[in-house]
């Protein structure tokens, strides 16, 4: 019997554990489910659930390619150049997501940003990358810097700073500021990151309607009602 | 709100569309200044004056808590998340992604305060110093590309933004 909160819970089997990383032997199904208030989110055809709250310009220039979650406060900058995210990707709260501009012939051009699938993007991170492949696990508070190239199975440790023009080798753990390599990943590690985040997305659920405040929804109502006639009554916010 | 006609911005600064000039006293923004989505100049308990030719892109926080004026000079590019409160802010600088420069530091012209990077209450970072790292280590370069650099960036983006 879980406790319906307003806000949104991440379970913590998505957090990282020690920098010294190590798979363990089974992922554990997180029993909790994590809610969201279905007026708050927009669900696309591909299974996109992209929040009201993020904030994205430039949105044609934006690829989604399906079963994404986009958190409240993300901000996404397709405006400036394309920028495309991959399937079962996961972008938390407030992280900005904006392509690099480079310097070409004494002009500032911008370079299209390409995030790969099963990507975690945890919140407060900055991302300027070029590109980012799939299976890559992004911590909070990071800084990663313009012109990055993430490869696969890739981990960033919360608050890292990666310089720009980083170049990330698949299976690494980059952590510190400046970033460094500072562990490695088994090869296990793409089908990990795989189940993560399909597992978060099925248990990234609309918040059901509680049958009991259904009930006072409709007892105050009734007493608007009784009260000014000419009012059009309206559902309260569940 | 009121004092939003006290402002004096200049015709040719571009004020994206959730760009938010906020407080009680007037800003003062130079010519062909960019100002990306989701800035946030507020004026809380002092005026602000910016000079032309800057840079302040998203999330970016720019808090003037003091009486006094406070001061931004030219051609600064402010990026992503960083957090301005000191009152004397000189030109040429960069303030790179999620840098902080507290209230009653001072940075000095050509600087570049590098990534994540906290300046403390009281520190004056001199001309032409770079901090990088966790240590909040110090270098002396001659930084003479920011304007350029900046320069660059402005001409690209009117096009971009709206």
């Amino acid at each position: 019997h879980f406790p319906i909160s307003s806000r949104i819970w991440r379970p913590a089997s998505l957090l990282p554990r020690a920098i010294m990383f190590e798979l363990h032997g089974t992922v554990e199904e997180p029993t909790r489910k994590i809610y969201f208030d279905a007026k708050s989110y927009i669900q696309t055809k591909l299974g996109n659930k992209i929040s009201k709250k993020s904030i994205l310009y430039g949105s044609s220039k934006i690829r989604v390619l399906g079963k994404t979650i986009v958190e409240p406060g993300v901000v996404i900058r397709g405006d400036l150049a394309t920028v495309d995210l991959g399937k079962n990707c996961v972008i938390c709260e407030n992280s900005v997501i904006r392509p690099p501009d480079q310097r070409y012939q004494g002009k500032t051009i911008f370079v299209p940003l390409k995030i790969g699938d099963h990507c975690i993007i945890e919140s407060n991170s900055v991302i300027q990358a070029a590109k980012i492949a799939d299976y890559v696990h992004v911590g909070k508070n990071c800084v990663i810097g313009k012109r990055c190239m993430l490869s696969s199975c890739v981990k960033i440790l919360d608050n890292t700073v990666l310089a720009p023009n980083t170049v990330c080798p698949p299976f690494t753990v980059f952590g510190g500021s400046p970033g460094k390599v500072v562990a490695r990943l088994p090869p296990s590690y793409q089908f990990f990151c795989m189940e993560q985040t399909m597992t978060y997305y099925r248990n990234f659920v609309e918040k059901p309607r509680d049958p009991g405040s259904s009930a006072r929804q409709s007892a105050r109502q009734s007493t608007r009602q009784s009260r000014a006639p000419s009012r059009t009554s309206k559902v309260s916010k569940s | 709100m009121a004092d939003r006609k006290d402002d004096k911005v200049d015709k040719s600064v571009l004020v994206t569309r959730r760009s938010m000039l906020e407080g009680s006293f007037p800003i003062e923004i130079g010519p062909n200044t960019i100002l990306h989505p989701e800035c946030r100049i507020h004026a809380h308990k002092g005026p602000i004056k910016i000079g032309s030719n800057n840079l302040f892109e998203e999330q970016s926080v720019i808090v003037n808590n003091t009486d006094q004026t406070m001061v931004i000079g030219d051609y600064n590019l402010v990026e992503v998340g960083a957090r301005i409160k000191a009152i004397s802010i000189g030109s040429r600088n960069v303030f790179e992604c999620k840098s902080s420069v507290a209230l009653g530091a001072a940075v000095g012209n050509d600087c570049v305060i590098g990534a994540a990077v906290t300046i403390c209450s009281g520190d004056k970072v001199e001309d032409n110093t770079v901090v990088y790292g966790k240590d909040r280590e110090r270098r002396t370069i001659k930084t003479k590309r920011n304007q350029a650099d900046v320069q660059c960036a402005l001409n690209a983006l009117p096009k971009l933004l709206f």
